[in-house]
């Protein structure tokens, strides 16, 4: 409702009561002027709305009208505009006077403040997981060769694939094509697929690329380098303590061990390798890593 | 650093603007509105050693309040509108913080305290040492009648006079003000404690009854009058009589508490009256125009925007809450500090 409206109605309930200006003026107190804007809807001849609203008020009283009703109304459409005005007057004074805590320079602290919590958060969370998998897995881990991680499954697979969910069992194991027997299927496939395939599914339990026939007496493994070529290599032996060798031009080198053992080739294609007499065949250029794992 | 470290936490912190009412105690936080309104009361247990220990706070304690065993007190420790017990007020304000402040212990609010105009260096001390020892990083103060015509959204940064009645618990504001400042400011040390205290004793003499506060206090919220009424109210009140000792009940009229308030009212038009005398004649002129504005507890005794206007022939406005108006206000003055510096006072 806006003033002309309650200003109308409550000059016809004044007319109809046959009272006169004075007599509403006797009776509240408010001045000619005021009563004469109220009635005229003039907003400019108009105090703030504040008392605009308690004249209002009062008058409506006098006439006997619900005068909370009438007065809430008129704020209802009255006051905004001028509280608009009043908080343009105040951003104007509040900007030159205080460039420190406006509202933006505030969410600003806030958001640099909640910025840097998420930086130190993610900076623990990696830390300590990084830690974490190094201390868990670290001999696990590293052993497992470059390539045998791209061709077939790591080591950090098997431990949730027989329960794993059909889309990655089947990206995995693309032989395994129908998915809903997978779950029932899969525990009961997953160990002769491993024996089939060798795939090293623990580091305890290396298997390597090449057929080798499974020994149990101990193996002796010779590296003899290509004439030309050059190789370095690793190897782990029963001890579990790692070696370094080079090898050039015809030179070989010799490992022995109990049980297990893995040779990293640096220069896979520049090496002859045998193993207990028997030559291992190696499809690999020159140049390529390769690691053997030897049972 | 340690002022870096405080700003950064102080993003976190929501502000509090706090009425340290004599009789009610208003807490707005910042961006969330009026959150607790609660009675200055604070109940104190006496245990075996002499020490003190705070019982309750607020509208619990108030229903102890006269009805307490020897070991327990209720204490109000507002009176006329400054602090008049300091430890049992930080016990008090420490509650109400951390009532509406919840679990944020690290972060310590900015606090914008209300105080009544002219109150001494020593108990504007008092207010600014319990906030801070309360809880508070920083405490601004704000004269009441200000915090009043700003919560009643008065243009007060207009060179026009605006004239401010706040009737509280303990005592009564009257303030003429324009640009920001206060051009005359009054401060009554009368309100509604002294109205129920008034009553009570009008029944002491009348009916040789004693009626405690609370029933005074629910007298005067129910029937009480500053004007005659179109009709006539009756209440019936409890009390023990005098003479015979024993618990009886006694029929009272608002005409009869009229009476017993004329005092206090009387004192109040006529601090009206006076700040009306002193205002300087432009400004009265615009008063004139726009009349008075009535905030705080007392504005809602029924009949004195009438007697107010039959006093001084000047329009009477009261605001649409006047309980929260000066809680409100403090409340603006603190989302705008910069805008209302000038308001605080030191």
């Amino acid at each position: 409702m806006t003033l002309q409206e309650i200003g109308c109605l409550l000059r016809e309930e004044r007319e109809r009561q046959g009272k006169s200006i004075e007599e509403i003026m006797d009776a509240t107190c408010i001045s000619r002027r005021n009563i004469a804007a109220i009635e005229a809807g003039d907003e400019k001849d108009l105090p703030h709305p504040v008392y605009a609203k308690g004249f209002v008020r009062s008058y409506s009283r006098v006439l006997g009208l619900d005068a909370d009703e009438l007065a809430n109304r008129l704020a209802a459409t009255y006051t905004s505009e001028e509280d608009e005005d009043d908080d343009s007057f105040a951003c104007r004074q509040a900007k030159p006077l205080s460039p420190v805590s406006s509202g933006a320079r505030k969410s600003s602290w806030l958001v640099i403040a909640a910025i840097i919590v998420l930086l130190v958060l993610l900076g623990w969370l990696v830390w300590s997981m990084g830690l974490g998998t190094k201390t868990e897995t670290g001999q696990a881990v590293e052993p497992v060769p470059a390539e045998a991680q791209a061709v077939s499954t790591p080591s950090a697979v098997p431990a949730p694939e027989p329960a794993s969910p059909a889309e990655e069992a089947l990206a995995v194991e693309p032989e395994f094509s129908v998915p809903a027997a997978n779950a029932t299927q899969e525990p009961l496939a997953f160990p002769e697929e491993q024996g089939e395939e060798a795939v090293p599914s623990e580091a305890q339990n290396p298997a390597a690329e090449a057929p080798v026939e499974p020994a149990t007496e101990p193996g002796r493994v010779r590296v003899v380098a290509k004439a030309g070529e050059q190789c370095w290599m690793q190897a782990q032996l029963d001890d579990g303590q790692i070696r370094e060798a080079f090898i050039r031009d015809g030179q070989s080198v010799t490992f022995s061990f109990e049980e297990h053992g893995w040779v990293r080739l640096g220069n896979a294609g520049g090496v002859h390798v045998t193993f207990n007499g028997a030559p291992v065949p190696i499809d690999a250029g020159e140049g390529q890593v390769k690691t053997l794992h030897f049972p | 650093m340690a002022k870096i470290f405080d700003r950064v936490l102080g993003s976190f912190s929501s502000d509090l603007a706090i009425d340290l009412g004599t009789a009610n105690t208003l807490v707005y936080v910042k961006g969330k509105g009026v959150m607790l309104s609660e009675p200055s009361v604070v109940a104190v247990k006496k245990d075996a050693r002499g020490g003190n220990k705070v019982l309750s706070v607020g509208l619990e304690a108030k229903k102890m309040l006269g009805r307490t065993p020897g070991n327990i007190v209720a204490i109000r420790p507002m009176k006329d509108g400054v602090i008049a017990d300091f430890e049992v007020t930080e016990a008090m304000l420490r509650h109400f913080i951390t009532k509406v402040h919840n679990s944020r212990k690290l972060v310590r609010p900015r606090i914008m305290i209300c105080v009544p105009t002219g109150i001494t260096q020593v108990e504007k001390r008092a207010v600014k040492e319990s906030a801070q020892s309360a809880g508070a990083r920083e405490v601004y103060l704000i004269e009441e009648p200000m915090a009043a015509a700003i919560g009643a959204n008065l243009p007060i940064t207009e060179p026009t006079s605006n004239m401010v009645v706040d009737i509280g618990g303990g005592t009564t504001e009257i303030a003429v003000i324009s640009l920001s400042g206060i051009v005359y400011a009054k401060s009554v040390r009368v309100g509604g404690d002294k109205m129920d205290e008034a009553i009570m004793q009008y029944v002491k003499r009348k009916y040789n009854m004693l009626i405690g506060e609370s029933t005074s206090e629910e007298v005067k919220i129910k029937i009480g009058s500053a004007y005659p009424l179109e009709m006539d109210e009756t209440i019936e009140v409890k009390g023990r009589d005098l003479v015979t000792g024993i618990p009886q009940n006694k029929t009272i009229s608002s005409e009869e508490v009229r009476a017993a308030i004329s005092e206090q009212v009387d004192s109040i038009v006529q601090g009206v009256r006076i700040a009306l005398e002193q205002t300087p004649p432009e400004l009265a002129a615009d008063i004139v125009d726009r009349g008075i504005v009535l905030t705080g507890g007392g504005a809602l005794l029924k009949g004195l925007d009438e007697l107010l206007k039959q006093e001084t022939q000047l329009p009477i406005t009261v605001v649409d809450d006047p309980l929260t108006a000066v809680v409100v206000g403090s409340g603006k003055a603190l989302d705008n500090v910069d805008l209302y510096k000038d308001v605080t006072i030191d």
